[in-house]
């Protein structure tokens, strides 16, 4: 049987739907990492990452009863988080807060920074691109959605969709030209 | 810049993002256990949103109960005092000898006392005796004749020579003011035992018939010492006749008071009825043979249906002064309707989790009410209204379709027009002289007749926009889709018709319309309520 079907999973699942708080706690405590995870790629910032995180928990908490569970939870809750994230991006977007994406491009890599490039700093560097080819660039590398998926998701254009991934990709190599090609393959490893 | 292949590139973004993970930060559950809480309703402010409309019917309910309970007690007390008084005044009598014989004189009533009234031409009203040609026509529910009081002493005289004429049932009668001091206990139970055969029709048609040819002056028209005078009123006694109350004042005012019997208030009417008229009072003190005083005639007119049992001869204490009928006020339970038709209006503001407010619609109400207790109505009708609103796309669960997520919605606007059936329950809490304040509470069903929704985009320029602008259509019933909770003030007008004031609410239990839209409507019912039949 699978981790995600785990009688602890179970356990904690059951008392989720009980609305045990405890359970809904370690719950939240075991997949925190891996939520948070997908959270901060869909973001600009871990504030912005633990709103949708929490967002995404109260839907789960609260939508419990329509989980399959003979499906894994995992893909379940990264489901919800990504769907949580696209929301916000909505709202985002109808509210015109993105910064423009030239100022977005300007960000530069801090050279102390780049000798200790890790995870979280890559990931960083997902979040400096624009909302547009952050979205598709995780949508369609880190998640594995097709074009066609995230022109249904984003409502766009399957052309508009593979546009914004290239260039979500010329981006990133631009900002890790400006890191330190050890620190990079060191991370890279 | 760096050339990576695509692969390349996106392995390293796939790896960090797998082998990611973030520390886990305890200020961020709490800050999801603050909102779960919130949710679930473990908050104070929380709870009370939810359960508002519980806690104020909870609360009515209770002061509801108090408050008919209390009024019952006091009832129930008035009834007691007046019971006791009268049970005292008969006992005080029965030591003053007075009263008592009279009250079990009047027990000795027979049904000839019709005739008796005809053909002595004199009717009372109130224990009061009066010069009448009308016969029978003129005793009330509680008067009482001159003929019973010509009765009820022949009974207790019996054996003794009844009266031949009309002057000497005048002087009787006046004897009876005359010797209100007189104890006469022994005599009275005497005449209590032998009341049935002293009423037999042949001594009272004998009695009668001697005075039949012969009316009372007007001049000695007394009874139980009070002066008779004329009863111009219409609204007592109609007609003209005499009421008690001003042949009590006649008197002094004592006759008038059950409670207030006693030797003194014999000797006051007695006094009055000797200063007028020395003559009978004369009469009466040589023959001695009753006594009636004018407190007595009224606790005997008021024993009016209890007397009307021939032969039955009733202990004092029963026959004790029934309680004076209630000041009817104009909600009393005695004409309480037991049905009643409301129309009404409202204003309709209708909003998804008592927020942002739209203009207001209209409701418009035909609501039936059946008592099926004292204070509790059923209540059904019909209210037709029209709802605006407006709530963002989250509040609203779109049918599910291949688009999913559908529409990238910011909000959604609904326009609705319902038919709704409430089946309620009214309590009236507080009964006033012409008002009352009342609280229902109940169930509605709603039929979304016609439904409109407008949508709007995040993205204005969305080609979705123009696709799906909105959706209109109609989704049929909703049963027991909400709760209603109101309360509120009615003041009657007239006799049939009064005006409601009614602030209500309407608590959603299911989602409703094609939006599966949560709606709460909250409005000022103003209606005027006919009621055509009472009791």
């Amino acid at each position: 049987m699978p981790e995600y079907n785990s009688a602890v999973l179970q356990e904690l699942l059951d008392g989720c739907l009980q609305k045990n708080r405890r359970s809904q706690e370690l719950l939240y405590k075991q997949f925190y990492g891996y939520a948070m995870s997908i959270c901060l790629r869909y973001t600009r910032s871990r504030e912005e990452a633990k709103e949708i995180l929490n967002d995404g928990f109260l839907k789960v908490f609260t939508k419990l009863e329509s989980f399959d569970a003979s499906r894994p939870f995992k893909t379940w809750l990264s489901r919800i988080m990504i769907n949580t994230a696209l929301d916000h991006y909505r709202q985002e977007v109808r509210r015109d807060v993105f910064d423009d994406v030239e100022v977005a491009e300007q960000v530069s890599v801090d050279e102390t920074v780049i000798s200790k490039l890790s995870h979280e700093e890559l990931i960083g560097l997902i979040q400096r691109l624009t909302p547009a080819y952050r979205l598709v660039f995780s949508l369609s590398v880190i998640d594995g959605y097709t074009h066609e998926e995230i022109a249904e998701q984003l409502n766009i254009s399957v052309g508009a969709s593979k546009s914004n991934l290239s260039r979500a990709r010329e981006k990133l190599r631009d900002m890790l030209s400006k890191i330190n090609i050890d620190d990079y393959d060191r991370v890279a490893r | 810049m760096i050339e990576l292949p695509d692969d390349e590139l996106d392995k390293l973004f796939r790896k960090s993002s797998e082998e990611l993970d973030p520390t886990y930060e305890p200020d961020d559950w709490n800050d999801l256990r603050k909102r779960l809480d919130k949710q679930d309703g473990k908050t104070p402010a929380a709870w009370w949103r939810k359960w508002w409309p519980a806690g104020l019917l909870a609360l009515l309910i209770p002061i509801g109960i108090v408050v008919y309970s209390w009024e019952g007690e006091n009832a129930r007390k008035g009834e007691g005092r007046k019971e006791k008084s009268g049970i005292v005044g008969l006992e005080g009598t029965e030591d003053g000898g007075s009263e008592r014989g009279v009250v079990e004189e009047g027990g000795v009533k027979a049904p000839e006392n019709a005739g008796v009234e005809v053909k002595s031409g004199v009717v009372s009203e109130s224990g009061v005796a009066k010069e009448s040609g009308r016969s029978s026509e003129g005793v009330g529910k509680s008067g009482v004749s001159a003929g019973e009081a010509v009765k009820a002493t022949a009974g207790v005289d019996k054996g003794n020579p009844i009266v031949d004429n009309a002057n000497e049932l005048v002087a009787k009668r006046n004897r009876v003011a005359g010797n209100g001091k007189k104890d006469i206990g022994s005599e009275l139970k005497t005449s209590k035992k032998e009341a049935g055969k002293s009423s037999s029709k042949s001594e009272l048609t004998a009695a009668v018939g001697n005075n039949g040819g012969k009316p009372l002056p007007r001049s000695q028209s007394k009874a139980g010492g009070v002066f008779l005078e004329p009863n111009r009123s219409t609204v007592e006694g109609g007609d003209g006749a005499l009421s008690f109350k001003n042949n009590a004042k006649a008197a002094g005012g004592e006759t008038s008071l059950p409670q207030a019997t006693s030797r003194q208030d014999v000797n006051t009417a007695s006094k009055a009825s000797t200063e007028m008229q020395p003559e009978s009072l004369t009469k009466a003190d040589e023959s001695g043979r009753a006594l009636i005083s004018a407190s007595a005639l009224d606790s005997k007119a008021l024993k009016w249906n209890v007397l009307q049992l021939p032969g039955i001869f009733q202990p004092v204490y029963e026959l004790a002064e029934p309680p004076a009928p209630r000041k009817q006020s104009s909600m009393s339970a005695d004409d309480r309707p037991l049905m009643a038709v409301r129309f009404g209006y409202s204003p309709d503001l209708s909003t998804v989790g008592l927020k942002d407010f739209s203009k207001p619609g209209t409701s418009v109400s035909l609501l039936v009410e059946y008592s099926v207790l004292p204070r509790l109505y059923l209540q059904s009708g019909a209210v037709w209204s029209r709802k605006d609103y407006s709530a963002s796309a989250e509040a609203y669960q779109l049918p599910k379709h291949k688009y999913y997520p559908p529409l990238a919605l910011s909000g959604i606007d609904g326009v609705c027009k319902v038919l709704e059936i409430p089946l309620n329950v009214r309590y009236d809490i507080a009964l006033g002289e012409r008002s009352r304040w009342f609280a229902t509470g109940g169930f509605s069903s709603y039929h979304m007749n016609a439904e409109k929704y407008k949508y709007y985009y995040i993205d204005p320029k969305d080609p979705s926009a123009e696709k799906w602008p909105g959706w209109n259509g109609k989704t049929g019933w909703y049963w027991l889709s909400h709760a209603n909770v109101s309360a509120g003030y009615e003041y009657r007008i007239s006799r049939k018709l009064s005006l409601l004031a009614e602030p209500s609410i309407r608590m959603p239990l299911k989602r409703v319309g094609y939006g599966k839209v949560n709606l709460i409507t909250t409005g000022l019912w103003l209606s005027v309520r006919y009621t055509p039949v009472f009791k």
